[in-house]
């Protein structure tokens, strides 16, 4: 035989028995884009929506944010390998191409491409007739427009490839369509699905390993094990956008390759057969049964908590034996053959039971480790805990908590390593605190504990003494003072019934200053020392640059207020530095100075006395003259944790009042008023 | 032409074909008989391409069949259950058929399809099975390559139709350099078809060799000698493979010519004697039997 087989006739061999295929993609495509596009526009235009709702419109139809054109693409790439691949799966059929005079890698690659053009012409043809139709006929075609949505067009042909290569991988490894099907739902979910399970169970049984259940803060690298996630992190912004690309071109080209190679290495007998290498119908198995077994147990936990670990075991088992059933009898098509395949059942709850031992029962108790005080080098702590007026101890969980331990390490660690108590277990009334070791080997190892709230105020104040301590970490407030492009002075309003509101603005380009004075200042003196002065006057920082675009990227901060990061900080009469530097700019001498304490006491009419849970009102002028006797100036409004008090909120007679917690009462006269008006008091 | 060399395939730890060799010469027509299960169609799989043999190799003028597509393109294979989608005609299929076999003769395909008094526009789902072997028949004659292989082809046809075809492989062998390979298992649709047959039993070869010669070296003479120690005498001198006697009658199944065996029971003075002509099937089972399978079993 002379002639040539075309390889071009073979590629249309393959689309022509398609028809079906092409023309359900086109009408799904036309629907979906042109029809829908136009009728959204339509009424949008009915409804005097203005030019920037319609190009929303626009966009969330063909640009590349379109969550309906990625679940309509992966279902294509489905089905569209499992039709062009069938074959495979057909004595008949593999007789047929397996017999004519055409290298196998020419088959797949004829096939490839066919599955490839059945599904990427119609809905280009649908986008095309969408952007320059649709678009113009509408008066909203722009030539930004089109160029993005071009490239939103051939960013999810894209994507599309790189999903249809996985699935087509998938089919050349089995030997019937619904293995086929089967391996596809493994081979683009698996990975992701048992990494994120893993880590919520990890972060369940494993608290101290802190690991973070899913979150889009923290996607892991178990985010980037498929084309469906990385393609998606590519489209919704999700995780790293460089890597994403890269990984998911690595999918298309890998998923090419290996499916070529497995297409020309696969016996044709396999065809009808479950598998085409039968050592991977055990593995599967166990793979997919050891996954369902951790789902269900993880679903388990996640209804009964951590105290729900007879139901992760026995969810974990059920699964696993239903599993060990559905995927024999996906195997065999046959109930007679699902008991006797024992031995790989036996491995599948042997490892399903290991897994439980290790998941549950931390058998080698990593999650209770401590290391010896001589194996210690440096030692750094974070915690999002309140000290009072001296802030939180952290502003982001995402990035100062990683600088804070990081940055933090300190040779004098002791009172550090002290509170470390890793037995405790993880309480409403413990406080979650990261440690980070710095091993004397040079591995550095975090853990995060549970930590009584009076054991870590007393180790703040055991700290606050080390020179270096201050050093990595004072000021308390905040680790990125430098981030705000805003600040504003206020006198302290504690314990004051004059000024409060006075404040004024520093001007942006001398925020620098003003951070390293308060830095130099606050370094000089530790928070023991401070929690024993009265703060004279206050800094609101605002307009944090770093904290806003953290926002503006879906994150959010538990500090986050009114559109701004912002940060209080108080100054003490010990900030010598910063006093004078205030005084400077502002040309107010009396800052830095405390602020008589006064009331228009003639005008009172009541009080009101509150805790956190309960609230009395005062009226009889004898006792407003008694309570007001015996109230002592506060040092802080914040200090609730440290100084036991009752908030008074005086009404005056003109039905102003004021308040917000400036009163703290004398502490001799404070179990009198609790108990002469019955008060309940949480704090005792 | 083609030559089997030492080649075997296990499927799931089954031995389906175990050493064979063979050779299957240019412009016979080689018939591959076997039970099923014996392994004739993996060996045609294998000879088509399709299979790897797990040892040995298949050699079409010296060269290696399996993805070998200089050589494959020689090659057409007509498996049991062709490839026939049921939406197709077997217009549609001479289409496809061209591609993959672009040396396709539609202009014969469309002959030969009128006189057996097919539509070459009906849709095959509604064709009987014997129907559908015919289109795959007159498919691959009308490929025009040198080899075709058909797996169970004729089984489904009926008698004219087998003639037809017997005659259109005659036809032809006579026009082109052709060698149909087929395989059976029923002896009798080969017996007057085949030039050579190769035979096969539970995955082995147990004889391969020329029709002609198999019916030449073995006789069935019936006689009646009326003498028991003549019988044993003549039974001594005789290649005897089997012998039974009924009344009478002694039947004996000997090895040798017809006309020396005839000779030699005639010098016992025999009260009757004459040659009774053998079927292919009778001759496999008696020789088989010498060679130790009970063929009973096989063909009952």
């Amino acid at each position: 035989m002379t002639s040539k087989i075309s390889f071009r006739k073979i590629i249309s061999e393959v689309i022509g028995q398609r028809l079906w295929l092409i023309i359900l993609i086109s009408a799904v495509a036309a629907l979906a884009y042109p029809i829908v596009l136009q009728t959204l526009l339509h009424e949008g235009a009915a409804m005097d929506e203005s030019k920037e709702q319609l190009y929303y419109v626009v966009t969330k139809i063909l640009g590349n944010t379109a969550g309906q054109t990625y679940f309509f693409l992966c279902i294509a790439a489905v089905i569209s390998s499992a039709s062009c691949f069938f074959y495979m799966n057909s004595k008949e059929k593999t007789d047929f191409y397996h017999s004519v005079a055409v290298k196998r890698q020419k088959i797949f690659l004829s096939r490839w491409i066919a599955g490839i053009v059945i599904v990427v012409i119609p809905y280009i043809a649908a986008m095309l007739v969408s952007i320059f139709v649709i678009l113009p006929i509408n008066g909203l075609l722009t030539g930004e427009m089109a160029g993005e949505l071009v490239g939103s067009m051939f960013f999810f042909v894209f994507a599309y490839s790189a999903v249809y290569a996985v699935c087509v991988l998938a089919m050349t490894f089995s030997g019937r369509i619904l293995t086929g099907l089967f391996l596809m739902a493994v081979f683009l979910g698996y990975v992701p699905c048992v990494y994120y399970v893993l880590r919520g169970l990890f972060a369940n049984f494993y608290p101290s390993l802190d690991i973070p259940s899913f979150s889009f803060l923290n996607l892991g690298w178990g985010f980037y094990t498929s084309p469906l996630s990385s393609a998606g992190g590519i489209a919704f912004g999700a995780g790293n956008t460089i890597a994403c690309w890269i990984i998911t071109a690595a999918f298309l080209v890998g998923g090419f390759l290996a499916g070529m190679y497995i297409h020309k290495v696969r016996a044709s007998e396999t065809a009808g057969q479950s598998m085409t290498f039968p050592v991977l119908k055990s593995v599967i198995k166990v793979l997919v049964g050891v996954m369902a077994a951790l789902i269900a147990g993880y679903i388990g936990i996640s209804f009964h908590g951590e105290n729900g670990i007879v139901l992760f075991i026995v969810w974990a088992l059920v699964a696993a034996f239903i599993v060990n059933i559905f995927v024999e009898y996906l195997y065999g098509t046959d109930f007679k053959t699902i008991f006797k395949k024992w031995i790989s059942a036996i491995i599948l709850f042997g490892i399903v039971v290991a897994s439980i031992i290790i998941i549950a029962g931390d058998p080698a108790g990593i999650n209770k480790w401590k290391p010896e005080i001589n194996e210690v080098n440096r030692m750094s702590f974070h915690t999002d805990f309140q000290l009072g007026e001296f802030g939180d101890f952290y502003c982001n969980e995402v990035v100062d908590k990683k600088i804070r331990l990081e940055e933090g390490l300190i040779q004098d660690f002791k009172p550090i390593y002290e509170v470390v108590d890793p037995e405790l277990k993880s309480d409403d009334a413990l406080i979650t605190t990261y440690f980070e070791y710095e091993l004397k080997n040079g591995k550095k190892v975090r853990r995060n504990y549970s930590v009584p709230e009076d054991r870590l105020i007393n180790m703040v104040y055991k700290l606050s003494d080390s020179g270096e301590f201050r050093e990595k970490y004072y000021p308390t407030w905040t680790a990125d003072l430098e981030s705000f492009s805003k600040a504003e002075v206020y006198a302290e309003r504690l314990g004051s019934m004059a000024g409060g509101d006075k404040n004024y603005t520093i001007p942006k380009n001398r925020l620098p200053e003003l951070v390293k004075a308060i830095r130099e200042d606050s370094i000089q003196v530790g928070i023991k020392d401070l929690s024993k002065s009265k703060a004279v006057n206050y800094i609101n920082f605002s307009d944090n640059a770093r904290m806003m675009k953290v926002e503006y990227g879906t994150l959010y901060s538990s500090s986050y207020y009114g559109g701004e990061q912002y940060c209080e900080v108080e100054i003490y009469p010990q900030y010598e530095k910063t006093i004078s530097f205030l005084r400077e700019v502002t040309g107010d001498t009396s800052i830095g100075k405390e602020t008589d304490f006064a009331l228009r006491a003639k005008d009172i009419k009541e009080l009101k006395l509150y805790t956190y849970d309960d609230e009395i009102y005062i009226t009889e002028k004898k006792d407003i003259a008694e309570i007001l006797d015996s109230i002592k100036e506060a040092r802080s409004d914040f200090l609730e944790e440290i100084e036991q008090g009752i908030e008074i909120e005086i009404h005056y007679s003109d039905d102003t009042f004021e308040g917000c917690g400036f009163n703290i009462l004398d502490k001799e006269k404070y179990n009198d008023v609790i108990k002469k008006y019955e008060f309940k008091l949480v704090a005792e | 032409m083609i030559n089997i060399r030492n080649v075997s395939k296990v499927f799931d730890g089954i031995s389906a074909v175990e050493n064979i060799s063979m050779d299957i010469k240019r412009g016979e027509i080689f018939g591959l008989v076997g039970t099923n299960g014996s392994g004739k169609s993996t060996l045609l799989r294998m000879i088509a391409g399709v299979l790897k043999p797990d040892k040995g190799e298949v050699l079409y003028e010296g060269k290696p069949v399996y993805e070998n597509t200089e050589v494959k393109s020689n090659i057409c294979f007509l498996a049991d259950t062709g490839y026939m989608p049921g939406s197709a005609t077997p217009d549609d299929m001479a289409k496809t058929y061209k591609i993959f076999y672009p040396d396709f003769d539609k202009e014969r395909f469309t002959d030969y399809l009128g006189k057996i008094g097919l539509d070459g526009k009906r849709k095959i789902r509604t064709f009987s099975k014997g129907m559908k072997k015919q289109v795959s028949v007159i498919l691959g004659i009308c490929t025009n390559t040198k080899v075709l292989l058909c797996d169970e082809t004729f089984d489904g046809l009926d008698p004219v139709m087998r003639q037809t075809v017997k005659s259109i492989f005659a036809t032809e062998m006579l026009d082109r350099d052709f060698t149909p390979v087929i395989a059976s298992h029923n002896l009798r649709e080969l017996e007057d078809i085949c030039d050579n047959i190769g035979f096969l039993h539970k995955g082995k070869v147990i004889y391969s060799s020329s029709l002609e010669q198999l019916r030449l070296g073995i006789q069935k003479v019936q006689c009646v000698l009326n003498d028991t120690g003549k019988e044993q005498q003549l039974m001594g001198r005789l290649k005897v493979i089997k012998s039974k006697k009924n009344g009478s009658m002694l039947t004996i199944v000997a090895r040798g010519e017809r006309q020396e065996i005839l000779s030699i029971v005639n010098e016992y003075r025999p009260a009757f004697a004459e040659t009774m002509p053998l079927s292919l099937e009778e001759i496999f089972i008696d020789e088989m039997e010498v060679s130790g399978y009970d063929f009973k079993d096989i063909f009952s």
